[in-house]
């Protein structure tokens, strides 16, 4: 066994991600045994999705792709080597559901103030792409101060305030640009690519891609808050196989907990009754790959439920911390305590982190729904930022902020208390930090009164090939065949966003 | 195709027709469009004047599938942009016509031909193709007939029945040339005594062709399995559930000869045999009970055309009979419920009802549909087509549209059933005052629609009312364009409505709201399912009933009755290319020889006709091959959805021909077919990898009816005999846990195959599987005591409800947890096959999820009343019922020591959250143990 662990150790010393895998494996010892053993050696034979010349059971063969699917054995993806030197490892998307108002936070539209009330002036009104919800009557300024903050001088809305002492990490997109202005098609160009919703959610290409640092939690967690309108799409799995879609983790992992009355001795002891049993069934059917990687997912299941509750603890954090992300106030502690657990799942390893948050959608009452929504999100992010920065994770750590649109300079019901903003997708704004991603700095633009991207615009889709470029994927180079078409996170290819990162 | 162009010639002045000449001659490009409308010209000759030029000028570049740029101008359908929608010449309107254009064109670098091509043409050569085009592009198919699409490929051609290999001695004895539906007697064929490498077990024609692949690629195959492991395996294929313990333990026991076509039938007359079979259709079907996308309603008459599958799965409705009903149910005569439920295959198609664009909303509709039907029905990846031609197969863009031709004067809708029972039964819960009352709302709720919408009309432009009173097909872009955007400011909602209504019709229609809506409450909803209706090509008049969402997509008949299909260039919804008529793709209709499939004006029906035609090389192969990938986990062609050039070939295509024809032949009976391969050796094969060694199989006898082998007129082979130790006689029901394997010698021969084809490509075994996501939440609940088997009608949530999976309500996008978390289909689009994935979420469902968790309790307690307190009993007692055996002697050890031992549980109350003595007493040890085999890889594998 010795031997073919320095034999482990010698092939796969570049590896970085499958470090915290394979210390494990090798300083447990417990349980597995020559499984474990015979386990890593097949999975070096896993490499980039090529089926493992030892012998492998019934149908893992993915019909499609011809690929072995790595089952629950592997956390390494199909990237054997990054396409080039990543700036992040872990993801952490900040998605606001409903769509925030871009004119109301990150893109200051002084030319709204002169004409609040008035129609969109021709020479803007020829730019706006027809798409049906655009009015072009009864603009709407912001009824929010905007500032410069930090070196930069980046402008923010009041509604940030903590938020705005971090311009200096924010790369800003204001130029974000798509065709649908409906919200679940809208959500699925910003989460998969297309706005059918059959496609990989950008997590589980990435996980697809990348796997997972740390087996003993799912490598892509989606936390949901605030309302949030459940649809599957943005994180699940769509043509990949099953294991790489995102688990619903806002509550835990689901069926975590033992069962009442059992104690955790009881279940060791059944585990090592049904390992027992279930070599045995192994050793009579011959080695199957497929039900060896289901005694696996037992031993998995056992250590995610001890790791697991630690991970979700939030009992060790200091007071100044859960200050920090607003956990000692009503307001932000819901959204606080999800930011808090992104950053203790990315210094576990986890690969991609949803974070949603809901109830933007603000057409009517935009002042006191963009004040509520704002309020709840501020603190947290910016506890986020500032924690992830200080524990030296933020240039690891690729954040995104945004929703599935922004919200249109007309007004809806009226320019009293009630305005409200309608959808806008052809242009808004979404901004990075960390990951290597260059702060303090604006990509892009709208027009004058903020209806359409007009400089740089950015689709969703180039958003996409940007988060892969940070993670050292090149964008062509990350596939799955299906219907013998090389499927891409990107469709048919996408631009990265090059100028959002440092010069290196 | 020939049109010929009807200028007639009588009609142009001499003096004209010269000056004509002249003006062309002395500057073609100059001649402004109303000089060129003024002037008539001769009639253009397709023979004599434009193919001579086309051929010496043109062809040398763009002809052929090789052309150019792609630009075939020896094909006209391809100069109509009917393949791609972009046309290179406009029938009647040379100007805008890109073939004009570039001919005429000054600039060397546009101008065709090119320049190193030679000259450009001449002023008369540039003024007879466009009078050509403008004349309406007259052609001769005699001269220039349109090339027939025809590609080698194996798929596409038709399938013959193929000479079973002879194998050793084998004897089909005619059997197969019977038709209608098969009886369990032609199973008890005689068997022979089949020599040759490893096919001594033929003893069916599935088997002979399996057993020539065996011999060419020399593997040997693994014994067959045992009597309580073929059961087992038969019951979880056909039914999805383990089979009765006390019937295991009879066919254990069996040695009569037709033991197994016996116990396939008894199988294949179980309802449960619909609700497992019927479920696999559904995930071709992509069925669902909601809507899908943004607002996802729920669809609450979906289970109508769950149940209709299910039932004809049970009643071995022919499959062709199947294919009509649901692509063509609202076009049958005599109208019948069933077959307007049946075409909920159609309807179950997603669809955004928060979709404004009202175009973009029907397209997605009929995009979904016609994909479905390729990929399921014909085994095609046609969506590929759907932007621009097929990249690998001979399937254009035009012959996409052609499919969405069948489909487009449809629509998906709640429609109304006539069943009299049902009706009667809705009569009777009307109140006597509720139609009156909506009488009259609905008269005072239509004239304020009507005032509203005249009033929005009148505040239009001219130019879109201009718009909106051309028809369709005849407006400009930007005609159709303003109507679109005229077409969502007339889309009222019905609050709009009803602020419209004012005065005292006011007070009138609120208290008559509030009351109809009291009295709509005690009221069950009208008899109706959800199904696929045609005004135009149904001959029964049906009522539709509204449907739900934001912008719901409305059934307006008489737009469906006019509706046409459009080539769209890029898929594009709103960039309309040429119109395309109904019609089949043509690749396909080379199978068909001479005889074109007729004109058919968009029917359906035509459409199943062709479908299930003798000569259609697909329908039968691909039906086939689904029934085949279910029994054994992997097609004989893997790719189930795509039988296109780059889909994987077939692995024995003779056996692939022969169960599409013969299936065919048969009625096009299901059932036969699950009956052939059911009884066969291959299906009856060991699932292990390698024999086992013979230190396990030392106390398992061989199993084997020697005994009757000698009566050569009876079927002998029922069960397994072994090659090698064929000699150790004796029926014993201890023979599964080895699978009556026969020592060392098969070890190694297995161990060789393995080398061979570690895929198992060639079937030297069974491949075991693990159970679907339904399958493992079913065996839960039956070895528990707690299955409802009550069969169809509306769905139940899934933490609350008894019944079996397919009964749980099927929300899409928030599928149940165990169909989420065990690979089930998704539902957005067909599911061909489905994937086995193995995470550790799977493990903590079946731990700890209340579900898992309440299974093991049941499963306990059952097996305590049967069992009483004695270790020894209860042990056995779970074993047959949750693994259908006995444990043998190391298992029972192992359950003995768990069972007996007594591990301090000193850390209950610390971590499972403070539980009362009584909770924690709740676990005894035999709880445990019960949880510990609903966990075993054997509970969920199908082997």
């Amino acid at each position: 066994m010795s031997v073919c662990n320095e034999a482990v150790l010698q092939a796969d010393d570049s590896q970085d991600w499958r470090r915290s895998r394979r210390a494990w494996l090798l300083s447990s010892g417990v349980g597995l045994g020559a499984i474990a053993a015979r386990q890593l050696l097949g999975e070096e034979n896993l490499r980039g999705g090529v089926t493992s010349s030892n012998r492998t059971g019934g149908p893992v063969t993915d019909p499609v792709n011809g690929v072995t699917t790595l089952s629950g054995r592997a956390t390494e993806g199909v990237i054997v080597a990054p396409h080039h030197e990543p700036s992040a490892r872990s993801v952490i998307v900040l998605f606001m559901g409903g769509g925030p108002s871009h004119v109301d936070t990150f893109d200051p539209k002084p030319v709204l103030a002169g004409l609040h009330g008035g129609t969109v002036p021709d020479s803007i009104a020829r730019e706006i792409p027809r798409i049906a919800r655009s009015p072009l009557h009864n603009l709407f300024a912001s009824p929010f101060r905007f500032a410069k903050h930090g070196q930069s001088g980046l402008e923010v809305s009041e509604l940030y305030p903590e938020l705005a002492r971090h311009v200096d990490e924010l790369c800003v997109i204001r130029g974000m640009r798509h065709d649908s202005p409906i919200h679940a098609p809208a959500e699925y160009l910003s989460l998969t690519g297309t706005g059918v919703g059959n496609r990989p959610s950008l997590g589980a290409w990435v996980t697809y891609g990348l796997g997972s640092e740390n087996r003993d939690l799912p490598s892509f967690m989606v936390f949901f808050s605030n309302g949030e309108t459940l649809r599957e799409p943005g994180w699940a799995a769509g043509f990949l196989p099953a294991r790489y879609q995102g688990t619903r983790v806002d509550r835990g992992v689901p069926n975590l907990a033992l069962p009442a009355g059992l104690a955790p001795s009881d279940r060791r002891q059944q585990l090592d009754l049904l390992g027992k049993l279930n070599r045995k069934h192994l050793r009579e059917r011959g080695s199957a790959g497929e039900l060896e990687a289901r005694l696996d997912s037992y031993e998995l299941a056992y250590r995610m439920q001890t790791s697991a509750p630690e991970a979700f603890d939030l009992a060790g954090e200091t007071a100044e911390t859960r200050t920090l992300y607003g956990l000692d106030r009503k307001e932000t502690a819901e959204f606080g305590e999800h930011c808090l657990l992104a950053r203790r799942m990315v210094e576990r390893g986890v690969r991609f982190i949803q974070l949603r948050h809901g109830k933007w959608d603000a057409h009517g009452k935009l002042v006191e729904n963009h004040r509520g929504n704002c309020l709840a999100t501020d603190r947290p992010i910016a506890g986020l930022l500032a924690d992830l920065r200080r524990r030296g994770l933020l240039d690891q750590t690729l954040v995104i902020w945004g929703g599935e649109f922004g919200r249109t300079p007309a007004a809806q019901g009226g320019l009293g208390a009630d305005a409200g903003r309608d959808h806008s997708p052809s242009g808004y704004t979404m901004w990075l930090a960390g990951g290597g991603v260059r702060g303090g700095q604006v990509i892009g633009a709208t027009d004058p009164v903020g209806y359409a991207a007009i400089e740089r615009p950015v689709h969703p889709q180039n958003l996409h090939a940007t988060v892969l470029h940070a993670l050292g994927i090149e964008q062509h180079q990350l596939y799955y065949e299906r219907h013998n078409r090389r499927e891409l996170v990107t469709v048919n290819g996408a631009e990265v966003v090059r100028e959002a990162f440092s010069a290196s | 195709m020939s049109e010929r162009a009807r200028t007639p010639l009588q009609l142009v002045s001499p003096i004209l027709w010269v000056a004509c000449l002249w003006l062309s001659a002395s500057s073609p490009v100059g001649l402004s469009p109303l000089a060129m409308a003024a002037v008539k010209s001769p009639e253009v000759d397709f023979g004599t004047q434009v193919l001579p030029l086309l051929r010496s000028r043109c062809f040398a570049c763009h002809a052929g599938r090789e052309a150019s740029s792609g630009f075939q101008l020896d094909v006209r359908v391809e100069l109509l942009g009917q393949s791609n929608g972009h046309p290179l010449a406009v029938p009647g309107d040379s100007q805008s016509s890109r073939l004009a254009q570039a001919i005429a064109s000054t600039d060397p670098k546009r101008r065709m031909p090119p320049p190193d091509a030679g000259p450009a043409l001449t002023a008369s050569e540039v003024t007879l193709l466009r009078d050509w085009i403008d004349q309406g592009l007259s052609w001769d198919d005699n001269l220039l007939p349109p090339p027939p699409v025809k590609s080698s490929h194996w798929a596409f051609q038709t399938p013959r029945r193929p000479a079973i290999p002879a194998v050793g001695a084998i004897r089909a004895s005619g059997k197969t040339g019977q038709t209608g539906n098969p009886d369990s007697a032609m199973y008890r064929r005689p068997s022979g005594s089949f020599a040759g490498g490893g096919a001594a077990w033929s003893r069916s024609p599935v088997d002979a062709f399996i057993a020539v692949e065996h011999a060419r690629q020399a593997v040997v195959p693994v014994p067959l399995a045992g009597h309580r492991r073929l059961l087992r395996r038969l019951a979880f294929d056909l039914t999805g559930l383990p089979p009765d313990p006390d019937w295991l333990e009879e066919f254990a026991r069996e040695s009569a000869p037709d033991a197994i076509a016996r116990a396939v039938d008894r199988l294949l007359a179980s309802p449960r045999y619909g609700e497992r079979w019927g479920r696999h259709w559904l995930d071709v079907a992509r069925w669902a009970e909601s809507e899908g996308f943004e607002s996802n309603h729920p669809r609450p008459y979906a289970w109508r055309y769950r149940d209709y599958v299910v039932e004809s799965f049970n009643r071995d409705l022919p499959f062709d009979q199947f294919l009509r009903q649901q692509i063509a149910g609202d076009e049958l005569l005599p109208y019948e419920d069933s077959q307007l439920i049946a075409t909920g295959f159609l309807a179950a198609a997603r669809l955004s009802s928060n979709e404004e664009d009202k175009a973009l909303q029907r397209n997605d509709v009929l995009v979904d549909i016609v994909n479905m039907v390729g990929e399921g029905v014909l085994g095609l990846t046609v969506g590929c087509a759907q932007c621009h031609n097929h990249k690998f197969d001979p399937f254009t863009q035009r012959d996409y549209y052609r499919l969405q031709a069948l489909f487009v004067s449809g629509q998906p809708a709640n429609l109304t059933l006539r069943d009299p029972e049902l009706n009667r039964r809705y009569g009777l819960a009307i109140p006597a005052e509720l139609p009156p009352a909506k009488q009259l709302a609905g008269v005072l709720f239509q004239s304020a629609r009507e005032r509203l919408r005249k009033d929005r009309l009148s505040k239009l432009s001219m130019e879109t009312r201009a718009a909106l009173e051309t028809p369709p097909d005849q407006r400009t872009p930007a005609q159709h364009e303003l109507a679109r955007q005229a077409d969502l400011q007339l889309q009222l909602l019905d609050s709009q409505i009803e602020r419209e209504i004012a005065g005292d019709d006011k007070p009138l229609y609120e208290s008559l709201k509030k009351k109809i809506a009291a009295l709509e409450k005690q009221l069950p909803d009208r008899p109706q399912t959800w199904g696929f209706y045609s005004p135009r090509t149904s001959p029964t008049p049906l009522e539709v009933l509204p449907m739900r969402g934001f912008y719901p997509l409305t059934f307006d008949a008489e737009q469906l009755r006019e509706s046409r299909a459009f080539l769209l260039v890029r898929g594009n919804v709103h960039r309309r290319g040429p119109v395309v008529e109904a019609g089949f793709p043509a690749v396909l209709d080379y199978a068909f020889g001479e005889t074109k499939p007729a004109s058919h004006g968009g029917s359906r029906t035509a459409f199943v006709d062709w479908l299930v035609d003798p000569r259609h090389p697909l329908t039968a192969r691909v039906w086939a091959n689904r029934v085949w990938q279910q029994h054994f986990g992997r097609g004989l062609v893997e790719t189930t959805g795509d039988f296109g050039l780059r889909g994987t070939p077939p692995s024995h295509p003779e056996l692939l021909d022969y169960l599409a024809v013969d299936g065919r032949e048969h009625g096009w009976s299901t059932k036969y077919l699950h009956r052939l391969i059911c009884t066969s050796s291959v299906y009856a094969l060991g699932s292990d990898e390698q024999a086992a060694t013979s230190g396990e199989t030392a106390t398992a006898a061989v199993t084997s009816v020697a005994g009757s082998a000698n009566d050569s007129n009876r079927p002998s082979v029922e069960m397994s005999v072994t090659t090698s130790a064929a000699n150790g006689a004796g029926l014993s029901k201890e023979s599964d846990k080895s699978d009556g394997a026969g020592g060392a010698d098969e070890a190694n021969r297995s161990d060789e195959a393995y080398e061979r084809d570690p895929e198992n490509r060639w079937l030297w075994r069974f491949p075991a599987r693990r159970l679907e996501a339904e399958a493992v939440r079913d065996s839960l609940l039956a070895v528990a005591g707690e299955l409802e088997l009550t069969a169809g009608g509306p769905s139940g949530e899934e933490q609350n409800s008894r019944r079996r999976a397919l009964y749980v309500f099927q929300k899409r996008d928030l599928l149940p947890e165990v169909q989420r978390l065990f690979d089930g289909a998704n539902a957005n689009e067909p599911c061909s096959r489905r994937l086995v994935t193995t995470v550790s979420l799977q493990p903590l469902y079946l731990l700890n999820s209340p579900f898992a968790v309440r299974m093991a309790e049941r499963f306990a307690a059952r097996v305590h009343r049967v069992a009483g307190d004695d270790p020894r009993r209860q042990i056995d007692v779970a074993y047959r019922w949750a693994l259908g055996r006995e444990p043998d002697a190391e298992e029972a050890a192992a359950a003995i020591e768990y069972l007996r031992s007594e591990v301090p549980r000193h850390d209950v109350v610390a971590d499972a959250g403070n539980p009362s003595d009584a909770v924690v007493a709740t676990w005894t040890p035999l709880r445990r143990f019960c949880q510990v085999l609903l966990n075993l890889n054997e509970f969920v594998y199908l082997e």
